[in-house]
């Protein structure tokens, strides 16, 4: 690392602030992607000031920066780059502001999401983007990978959820997009671009999150069916009648199966797909939404249809979902994890599809998601130390994205791209549009400094 | 000089003219003076200026063959859809062709398992919830002027419309965009999913105003018609304890399918002019839509009406059926022309301001109103804090024009103190072009012209939009209806 620039880092940052020795730096060089890069310095600045002097550094120094959070994205952005600075943003995690008439939550990237949730529930609120991750994740990460969770089935995408942000830019500018309000059409939508360019455009410093109600009261439901077909079109039915539940989870038949092998979950042995549903309102409201809710569940394979008729008979239904990544886990700790969407009702297509890349390559799959998106993770259970299958996951995968861009879908519907699927968002993305996206990077980032040889094709 | 610019025009008009002949039919180029003229402005109609051509292309083809000829004799497009804009962003070019896309007005098809319709630019917005409504489904964002205002239009300038407090604005409501490049390159953004891989182009382009780039199709989100719709109106006697009413119903958690306010003067008006049974001695009215299943809409009636009267309500009333309920919106949707028949001349703004400080602004306006001695009506989306007054003056009157933009730009310029925003939902256009300095910086408003570089390097695309440059920023504008010429006189607005 520069010298000269480590001591100009020094002088407006406090020892507790810099990491520069390898062994020090190391564990801030990977993310859940478990892929890995040493990086030359680490940084923990503790204001949007400091943001900004670091980012006008790293140009003058020509150093490339990496935003990080708490490292539990899956993708790999970031993942270090070989001597380059890793700005963490662990130490800007205040809460600025909660303003529940105006239904707002102004934070500093570094707080995580549970906090957020927390202290809005304290009023009343919560903030819809909910990934599973939750409890670890920042903000900050939420919003540079779009990173949206079950509940997006009605309230929508970090996009939907965040009236405004305050950044550096690449080149070291500082910028504020948005409005306090909910209506706003005053030149581009700077917001929506920053939010899920991973880090690549502007560094956020402070976010406005736009806060949601709690719905008074909750009801769970697990519906279960012989078959995808069944399921997949109770998926779209659910989707059509006008009570839109908060959660429409989806677990194929391998799923199912590996849960029933590794758990003590009991369910009926026809079953070849299994919904949860969630449906949120006014407690007056629920007994009609659930009736709404069965009428669209009657397909032709219907098996069952529970209504959890407490809290505990709550978690008895969503053992069978949260016993699937324990379960996963043992049978294959490597597994890949993708997170495509395909149009709902292509989801049959794309599991018998990948049922039959399955048996071809002779590895395992099995497909839970989020269905009331199409969005669904696509598990490749292999296991690096049989040769065969190591071999054969890569041009597995290879084929499985075709298979989804052959189906009108999209290769990653909240995970994001990052290191991962670089290679492959250039069979999605029409050259043109990542032509004019390559601009945009440009206009943001002349240096190249932000993240770079991330997200794209190289 | 005057004159040989001129003729250099015109050359360069009727080489331009035998070229769009060579990729569009005689009937879709209009060029003479009487044929321009109906396109020389769009709901803003203080500003007017004739183009060089008006074309009227069917298919995408056509539209790249056009941009891509305009970009090589480097020629302004604007892009036009049914021109009900009330910013100007569809205002002819002196040098360029307007491109209409009228002619682009097929809804392709609704897929009701995907619960989404895919149209072309020039369908009527209303025209969609109508195709889609045989199949229980809906197309929520409702302009004012939904019956006649194009989807294109929508798209440009990310409109709202009364309902977009529950269910957000264009931008919320749609999937993919086809569009065509400044180099008359066909892409298509966005994804039929939560999210596409890479930058969030869909949302750049929505509101863009045209200067990125021409929509040529759309895919919409339908949402399912609600089970039930109802509305309450409420009475004040008070105009800050009716905007203390609107925050108390947010906070306790209830997003109303749409949330309005009028305050004296537009009720007054408008109950002369519609007979909407209003309470006319009132200070203020909240008309406050809640929609749902059953059982939901019962339980919200008695949580509002109950928040309503603890705010000091002094009268609240249920629409006892869908003709009342009507009624009710009918004189909100008629408030405009309602308020036009009281003066001469009026000027609207469309500032927004976080909802918490309503009562603060409302009260603030009251009070720039006596010292300006100018009356203001406000008819407004209270809920979202979008905020519409109406400064009623006479252009007759010496003076009175200039106290009205002095006193107009003062309200916008209290929006942005606030926290607020100078348009929210009628977009900057030609019209508060000037007004984009106060809101943003300079470093700002440099990123969007790299923005915009990085779509359209020549400029080509409505230039002098949206984005002021940066020695521009001076002076206050706004729209202004004169002897009650109202553009569109017939359209609900706002």
């Amino acid at each position: 690392m520069n010298t000269d620039f480590l001591q100009a880092l020094g002088k407006f940052l406090s020892n507790e602030q810099l990491l520069s020795k390898p062994d020090e730096c190391w564990a801030y060089g990977y993310d859940n992607s478990r892929r890995h890069g040493q990086p030359g310095v680490v940084v923990f600045p503790s204001s949007h000031a400091q943001v900004l002097q670091i980012v006008q550094l790293c140009n003058q120094y020509k150093v490339p920066i990496v935003p990080r959070g708490r490292g539990t994205g899956t993708v790999g952005a970031a993942v270090a780059i070989e001597n380059g600075l890793v700005l963490s943003t662990e130490r800007m995690n205040r809460i600025i502001r909660t303003d529940t008439a105006n239904r707002y939550m102004i934070v500093e990237p570094g707080v995580l999401n549970q906090t957020v949730q927390d202290q809005a529930a304290d009023h009343g609120f919560f903030w819809p983007p909910d990934p599973s991750s939750a409890a670890f994740c920042t903000i900050g990460g939420n919003l540079a990978y779009n990173a949206a969770g079950p509940r997006a089935v009605k309230y929508g995408t970090p996009r939907e959820n965040v009236l405004g942000l305050r950044a550096i830019t690449g080149d070291g500018k500082e910028i504020k997009t948005g409005v306090l309000t909910t209506k706003g059409v005053v030149g581009y939508d700077l917001t929506r671009l920053l939010i899920g360019s991973e880090g690549s455009l502007a560094i956020i410093t402070e976010a406005t999150l736009k806060l949601t109600p709690l719905p008074e009261a909750k009801r769970t439901i697990q519906i279960i069916y012989a078959d995808i077909e069944s399921a997949t079109q109770a998926v779209a039915s659910i989707m059509q009648q006008s009570v839109v539940p908060c959660a429409l989870e989806f677990i194929d038949g391998a799923a199912i199966n590996m849960v029933r092998e590794y758990s003590s979950v009991d369910l009926p042995e026809q079953a070849g797909a299994m919904l949860m549903v969630e449906v949120d309102g006014q407690e007056a409201s629920l007994n009609s939404a659930t009736a709404s809710i069965e009428k669209a569940a009657q397909q032709s394979g219907l098996l069952s249809f529970q209504v959890a008729a407490s809290q505990q008979a709550v978690n008895a239904l969503w053992e069978t979902r949260k016993a699937l990544s324990p379960a996963l886990r043992n049978v294959a700790p490597k597994k890949l994890n993708e997170d495509v969407v395909v149009p709902i009702t292509n989801i049959p297509r794309l599991i018998h599809g990948l049922e039959e890349l399955s048996s071809r390559y002779g590895i395992p799959i099995v497909n839970f998601g989020h269905a009331g998106n199409g969005n669904i993770h696509v598990n490749l259970l292999f296991d690096p130390d049989n040769e065969a299958q190591a071999a054969n996951a890569h041009t597995c995968l290879d084929e499985m994205f075709t298979l989804v861009l052959a189906l009108d879908g999209t290769l990653s519907g909240e995970h994001g791209v990052g290191l991962e699927k670089q290679n492959y968002i250039g069979r999605e993305l029409d050259p043109v549009a990542m032509g004019l996206m390559r601009n945009i990077k440009l206009v943001f980032d002349p240096n190249n400094i932000l993240n770079p040889d991330k997200s794209f094709p190289g | 000089m005057q004159t040989s610019k001129h003729n250099q025009t015109a050359i360069q008009r009727s080489t331009l003219i035998d070229a769009l002949r060579t990729i569009l039919v005689d009937d879709a180029i209009l060029f003479e003076q009487e044929d321009l003229k109906p396109y020389e402005c769009d709901g803003l109609s203080a500003y007017r200026q004739l183009p060089l051509v008006v074309v009227l292309p069917e298919t995408i083809p056509q539209v790249q063959a056009i941009v891509k000829l305009c970009q090589q004799h480097e020629i302004p497009v604007v892009a036009r859809g049914a021109g009900t804009g009330l910013s100007g962003g569809a205002l002819p070019h002196s040098e360029g062709v307007l491109l209409s896309l009228a002619r682009f007005n097929q809804i392709l098809d609704i897929n009701v398992q995907q619960r989404t319709a895919r149209v072309q630019p020039g369908v009527r917005n209303l025209a969609i919830s109508e195709a889609a409504k045989k199949f229980g489904l809906y197309y929520a964002p409702d302009p004012s002027s939904q019956i006649a205002c194009s989807i294109g239009g929508n798209v440009a300038e990310n409109s709202g419309g009364v309902h977009c407090l529950k269910y957000g604005l264009t931008v919320h409501n749609i999937q993919q965009l086809k569009i065509i490049t400044i180099d008359g390159e066909l892409i298509e953004i966005g994804a039929q999913g939560l999210d596409a891989p890479g930058y969030d182009l869909l949302a750049l382009l929505t509101g863009s105003e045209g200067m990125l780039g021409i929509i040529v199709e759309i895919t919409v989100t339908l949402l399912p018609i609600p089970e039930r719709v109802q509305v309450l109106l409420a009475a004040f006697d008070d105009v800050v304890k009716a905007g203390e009413a609107v925050g108390n119903i947010i906070s306790a958690g209830i997003i109303p399918a749409g949330l309005e306010m009028m305050d004296k003067l537009a009720i007054q008006a408008a109950e002369a002019f519609v007979h909407a049974g209003y309470p006319v001695d009132a200070e203020a009215i909240l008309l406050c839509e809640l929609d749902g299943t059953n059982e939901e809409v019962s339980a919200h009636i008695l949580t509002v009406r109950k928040i309503l009267q603890d705010s000091g309500a002094t009268e609240v009333r249920t629409a006892r059926d869908e003709t009342e309920r009507m009624t009710f919106w009918k004189g909100r949707k008629a408030a405009f022309p309602a308020v036009g028949r009281l003066s001469p001349d009026y000027y609207c703004m469309d500032g927004t301001i976080p909802r918490k400080h309503l009562p603060r602004v409302l009260k603030t306006m009251a009070d720039l109103s006596k010292a300006y001695g100018l009356p203001v009506a406000n008819v407004f989306h209270a809920g979202d804090g979008n905020l519409h007054p109406l400064i009623l003056y006479d252009a007759n009157k010496p003076g009175e024009l200039e106290r009205t933009e002095a006193f107009g730009g003062k309200i916008l310029e209290l929006c942005v103190e606030v926290g607020g925003t100078i348009t929210g939902e009628h977009g900057v256009g030609i019209e508060k072009i000037n007004q984009m300095c106060v809101q943003f910086k300079p470093l700002e408003l440099t990123q969007f012209h790299a923005i915009k570089a990085a779509f359209d390097p020549k400029g080509l695309l409505n230039p002098g939009k949206a984005v002021p440059t940066l020695h521009r920023c001076a002076e206050f504008g706004a729209m202004h209806i004169h002897h009650g010429e109202l553009p569109f006189p017939e359209l609900e607005r706002f």
